[in-house]
Parts: C-alpha cells; sequence; structure tokens
C-alpha cells in the first residue's frame, strides 16, 4: 500500500528517490507526512493572505508550504511555491505584481493533482 | 554527559526528519520557536552537544536563539548549525556572523547533514576537552612558577645570611636592611611619584637588598675579620666586595626574566656610590646611581649605626638619623633624605623591633 502511493506519485513527478533518502529510507514515515500535507492549512492561509493582501502572512505561509513541499520530494509545486517566497520577502508593502495571481493558479493546479493521488490512499 | 541534540524548527516534519536521522546516536529534544529552545538550552545546556536550528519561525526566530546563546556564554561550548529553507546570502552571512558553525539548506540530504553534523559535535568535543585542558595546565604552571619564586627566595636569603655568618654577624643585618629598605621605598613612593615606584617594584628590590654584601664571601679573613682599622691596600681589596657581588649574581642568575636579578645585581655593585660621584666602584653620581642601591645603601648605613660592632657602641635612632642627615655618612639624593624624614616614626619603631 506505502510502496503504491510512493510509485504512483513518482509516474506523476514527485522525486520520491530523493525524498525518501531523506527520511532514512524510511517508508512509513515518508508516506505519515505525505499524508498530512493535504491537511495542512498553510496552502489555504496562503490563499486568504493574498485575497487580503497581507504580505507577511503571505510570506510565513509560502515559506512553511515550500518547505513541507520540499521536503517531500514535491519539487514542481515547491518550485512555485518558491517563487511566492521571493515576492514577498521583506516587501515593505503588499507587491503590486500580478504574476501573483499566475503563479498561485499555476501552484494550486499542482497542489490538486497531487492532493487527488495521497487522497486516493487515505 | 553531551549526548543530546536539540532540534528547533516550527514544522513538525522537519523536527521528525531529523529525529529520524539522529535518533540512533542521540538523545533528541525538540522545540518549535525561539522561546521554547531557550527554555531548552536553560534546562539542558549541560547536556546538549549541539543546535539544529531553524530561522524562520513563530513566537521567537532563530535569530533571537543565536542572541540569547551569545549573551550567555553557551555559543562558545555548544554548536549551532542552521537548518533553514531561507536560502538568501543575507541571512546566511548574518548567521555566520552570529557564530553559527555551518549553514545548511533544506531540503538537505539526509547523510550530508548526519556527517556535517556528527563531525561539528566531534570538533566542539576536541575543542572543549582541549580547552579545559589548557585551564589546567596553567594553573599548574603558575603554581609551579609560584613555588619556583619562593625558592629562589629562600636561596638568596640563605647566601646573604651565609656572608654574614662569614663576617661573625647575627645573620639578622640582611633582614633588618630588607625591612629598612621596604619602608624608605614606600616614603619615596608616596612623595615622589616621578620614580614610579609600584608595589611589585618595592617588593623586588626590598627582597634583592639581601644580596648587598654578597661579595664579601670572596674578600679573605684576614681582611674582612680584621679588628684593626684597614690599611689603604687592604680597603682597596675590600672594595671589590661591590664588583664581585655582581659578578656573583651574573653568574647564579643568566636571565633577566625575574625584576629581582636585575635589582640585586644593581644594589650589590652600586650600593657604595655616593651622590657626588665620590663613591666606588664606578664613580656614579645622582641618579646615575640606580635607585634601588640608593636606597639600600641608606639603609645600610642606618642600621650599621643603630647596631653594636666590635669597634663602636650602638647609636640610638634619634643620632643615626642626625648623622645620616648632616652628610656625617656620606651624600645621599636630597629626595630620599626628606623621605628618610618623612619615614624617621617609622625607621624607629623598626629599629627598636628589630633589636
Amino acid at each position: 500500500m506505502n510502496s503504491e502511493i510512493i510509485s504512483e506519485l513518482a509516474a506523476i513527478g514527485v522525486d520520491t528517490e530523493t525524498a525518501l533518502n531523506r527520511f532514512m529510507g524510511n517508508i512509513n514515515l515518508y508516506t505519515k507526512f505525505l499524508h498530512k500535507f493535504p491537511a495542512d492549512d498553510n496552502f489555504a492561509k496562503l490563499k486568504a493572505s493574498i485575497d487580503n493582501k497581507d504580505k507577511d502572512g503571505a510570506f510565513m505561509a509560502a515559506h512553511t508550504v515550500k518547505g513541507v513541499a520540499a521536503n517531500l520530494g514535491l519539487d514542481s509545486f515547491s518550485k512555485e511555491i518558491e517563487k511566492l517566497v521571493e515576492i514577498f520577502r521583506g516587501v515593505q508593502s503588499y507587491p503590486e505584481n500580478e504574476d501573483i495571481d499566475v503563479i498561485y493558479a499555476m501552484a494550486e493546479e499542482k497542489y490538486n493533482e497531487i492532493c487527488s493521488v495521497i487522497r486516493k490512499y487515505a | 554527559m553531551k549526548d543530546t541534540l536539540l532540534v528547533v524548527d516550527d514544522m513538525e516534519i522537519n523536527r521528525d526528519i531529523l529525529e529520524n536521522i539522529f535518533s540512533d546516536s542521540y538523545k533528541i529534544i525538540k522545540a518549535e520557536n525561539g522561546i521554547e529552545a531557550i527554555a531548552m538550552l536553560n534546562k539542558h545546556k549541560d547536556n546538549i552537544c549541539a543546535v539544529l536550528l531553524d530561522i524562520v519561525m513563530p513566537e521567537m526566530d532563530g535569530f533571537g536563539v543565536l542572541d540569547f546563546m551569545h549573551k550567555n556564554g553557551i555559543d562558545k561550548v555548544i554548536p549551532t548549525v542552521l537548518i533553514t529553507g531561507d536560502t538568501s546570502n543575507e541571512s546566511k552571512q548574518k548567521g555566520y556572523s552570529m557564530g553559527v558553525s555551518d549553514v545548511i539548506e533544506k531540503p538537505f540530504d539526509s547523510q550530508i547533514v548526519n556527517t556535517r553534523i556528527n563531525n561539528i559535535v566531534e570538533l566542539y568535543k576536541h575543542k572543549n576537552g582541549l580547552e579545559q585542558l589548557v585551564d589546567e595546565q596553567t594553573a599548574k604552571i603558575k603554581h609551579q612558577a609560584d613555588k619556583i619564586r619562593t625558592t629562589n627566595k629562600k636561596l638568596w636569603d640563605t647566601l646573604g645570611a651565609i656572608v654574614e655568618f662569614r663576617n661573625h654577624e647575627s645573620g639578622m643585618h640582611i633582614y633588618r636592611v630588607r625591612e629598612f629598605t621596604r619602608v624608605l621605598l614606600e616614603a619615596v613612593a608616596a612623595n615622589y611619584p616621578e620614580y614610579g615606584l609600584t608595589d611589585e617594584l618595592i617588593d623586588a628590590m626590598a627582597f634583592a637588598s639581601v644580596m648587598h654584601d654578597v661579595g664579601k664571601i670572596n674578600i679573605s679573613d684576614t681582611i674582612l675579620l680584621k679588628p684593626g682599622r684597614l690599611t689603604d691596600e687592604e680597603f682597596e681589596i675590600m672594595k671589590t666586595h661591590t664588583t664581585k657581588g655582581s659578578e656573583i649574581i651574573d653568574a647564579v642568575c643568566d636571565t633577566d626574566d625575574e625584576l629581582y636579578f636585575k635589582f640585586g645585581r644593581q644594589i650589590a655593585r652600586s650600593h657604595h656610590e655616593r651622590y657626588d660621584g665620590r663613591g666606588y666602584p664606578d664613580g656614579l653620581s645622582g641618579d646615575d646611581i640606580p635607585l634601588a642601591a640608593q636606597i639600600v645603601a641608606i639603609a645600610d648605613v642606618y642600621d650599621a649605626l643603630v647596631s653594636r660592632r666590635v669597634y663602636k657602641p650602638p647609636f640610638t635612632p634619634a643620632e643615626a638619623f642626625r648623622m645620616i642627615t648632616n652628610g656625617e655618612c656620606g651624600q645621599f639624593n636630597p629626595k630620599i633624605l626628606d623621605s628618610l624624614k618623612i619615614a624617621r616614626p617609622k625607621f624607629e619603631e623598626l629599629a627598636k623591633k628589630l633589636k
């Protein structure tokens, strides 16, 4: 069961090999955190912060999501989030940058793809 | 026992990955933010061998923790490794400038993290051990230096006393001269700051005064113990006790690493010089005569006056004082004579006590 979710994620481009290595080959620990990923509310917080034009909230949420995703090998998703982290890093006021919505939409697409796989094995 | 890693990260996944890597080799304690980390450090600092620290965290960030460790000196004994998703050079540089040992970027490779942390823990173990060793050795060396100094002092006292015993004196003269020297030096120090006398210099000079007549060991008994007046020829030989004295000290002390070597040499050679240049052996005048020798010269004369000798009864302290200050016993530095006037009550007290 655990190895099936990993091979299906690998098929949609998740770098499961590197991630598993990070967990010292511990498949159970890796899958435990994969299952926690859709339940984590930081991606929703990121959306809410963008909608409310809250630059600090957006930075913190994006930073956290990026860290978790990168650890799990969700590279295509975390690379989009990383762009948002850099947009929000150290800004004095909320940036008027139309890329934010575009990048968010791209990230959301990846997010949904990954979560739909993970939820199948919940 | 330093066997505990403190893992500080607001994300459970990061804490668990690190725990999974290190739980075989270390005890793991975890904190979710800077405030918790500081509480853990306070409680467990004797057992913590390294801190793995995230930067961006709620409540208090990683820099706050580094600041706390630095202010409390903990960073000297416990290494910190930043494990951060914030890959900007700015925060890496800030981390290094705040004393972190290493910066590891997330997401990281577990094997590399494992090796780097282990290396740093080993390095600090070694460093802390060495520092303790250096402290122990330094204390030991200081103790031995004190012992050597004490032994040297005893040796010098013994040498001085031996010479005096040859002279058929009691061996007390050198101790009285030492005390008079000290009292007179303290008066000079208090009234003439231009001489720059410190407690250390006064100690060394007073201690070195026991060597003033060491050169007499080289004078034959027929001259040294002659009851009557010396002939001119005999007196010329007697005068050589000054140069011989400094030669003996040169031979015994071949370094200048102790102040009292230098002063002993000056005192032995120059304690018969006169302020007007009519003394011996070098005919030095004024402040060309080393201060230590000028002081001991007065202390020596004063003690000779107030002591009983085969050729004379003791003078009273008042008589001795008068004879020195009015120039009957040779020319002395007016500043030192002034100091003698100031120190007069102490001299008379000492003369009574040392009798």
